[in-house]
């Protein structure tokens, strides 16, 4: 391979680096469309909520097994992500936004 | 025997080979973070940091993709797709050589191996876009986050499945690319696992 080739591609392997690099900041800002205020659901409590409540929360709607429950995101909200291997033989994975503490999905399979 | 400086020749260039390897450890690592065989292992780890892994792992791949494309085009001979980009005919004839254990030795890529390598990138594109839209769809992040921040469950729940089936589609393509690895290497006498980390074959 020639110099100029070698040099050439270095660089724009740099390149590709940063702008990857540049995508990744979207990772941690939910998307603005989603940030639009939601009108408070009447039965969830509008306060943050810990990551035990939350599988306290999980545990109550699907009992079983949890095998994981960490930060995650949902249509642009922060949430606990909750997994549950439950007692009805499905996988359930819930979702509560901290910031209200209210239901935003849960899926069982 | 190995191949000593004075009969061998290069072939593969070096920043091709470091994309290479690069690229499987990519894969892998994005592979594991989230694919459903190593699920009961990943799980002991913190999922935070295995989604992350995971993302990062996409956009290696994104961006390995895009320095291909252009490689494929300004890169040296045999890095090229002008040198390993046959027409069916000629994959169908040199497949059909291989199997009577009488094919050509090629010293880049063969017709096959070119149109595995084709197949192979666009299966990895495939996997990169979806993968791209559902981080968007389902968790609104991501790049395309605001384009996709609305979208229905039953079109999450599309993307979610062509994530899946291209990633066991090209997992196949990786399986026949190493059996062709393995046939060609044992057909003509050469460790062709080496040449791509040292990057020169027997002239």
């Amino acid at each position: 391979m020639n110099k100029p080739a070698a040099y050439c591609s270095a660089a724009l392997l740099i390149i590709a680096a940063s702008l990857s690099g540049s995508t990744l900041a979207y990772d941690s800002k939910p998307a603005a469309a989603a940030a639009a205020p939601a009108a408070p659901a009447a039965a969830a409590p509008a306060r943050e909520i810990t990551k035990e409540q939350a599988v306290e929360m999980a545990l109550k709607a699907h009992p079983g097994e949890v095998t994981k429950a960490y930060q995650d995101s949902k249509k642009g909200k922060q949430t606990w992500e909750v997994k549950i291997n439950g007692t009805d033989g499905k996988k359930w994975e819930v979702h509560y936004e901290i910031k209200t503490g209210a239901l935003v999905s849960e899926e069982g399979k | 025997m190995a191949a000593t400086d004075a009969d061998s020749v290069p072939v593969w260039d070096p920043l091709l080979r470091l994309f290479h390897w690069i690229l499987l450890f990519s894969f892998c690592l994005a592979w594991f973070s989230e694919g459903e065989v190593f699920e009961s292992l990943a799980d002991r780890f913190d999922g935070e940091l295995m989604q992350l892994l995971h993302a990062w792992a996409g956009y290696a791949i994104a961006g390995l993709l895009l320095w291909r494309l252009l490689w494929g085009f300004v890169g040296p001979r045999h890095a090229r797709f002008a040198d390993f980009v046959f027409g069916p005919r000629a994959v169908l004839a040199y497949l059909r050589d291989v199997s009577r254990l009488r094919a050509r030795r090629y010293l880049g890529h063969n017709p096959a191996g070119g149109a595995m390598i084709v197949a192979m990138l666009l299966g990895l594109l495939a996997i990169v876009v979806s993968g791209l839209v559902l981080y968007a769809a389902d968790k609104g992040l991501g790049p395309l986050a605001s384009l996709f921040v609305d979208s229905s469950e039953s079109f999450i729940d599309g993307v979610k499945e062509t994530h899946e089936i291209a990633t066991d589609l090209t997992l196949l393509l990786i399986a026949g690319h190493l059996l062709g690895v393995v046939w060609e290497s044992l057909l003509h006498r050469e460790n062709l696992v080496r040449a791509m980390i040292t990057g020169r074959k027997r002239a």
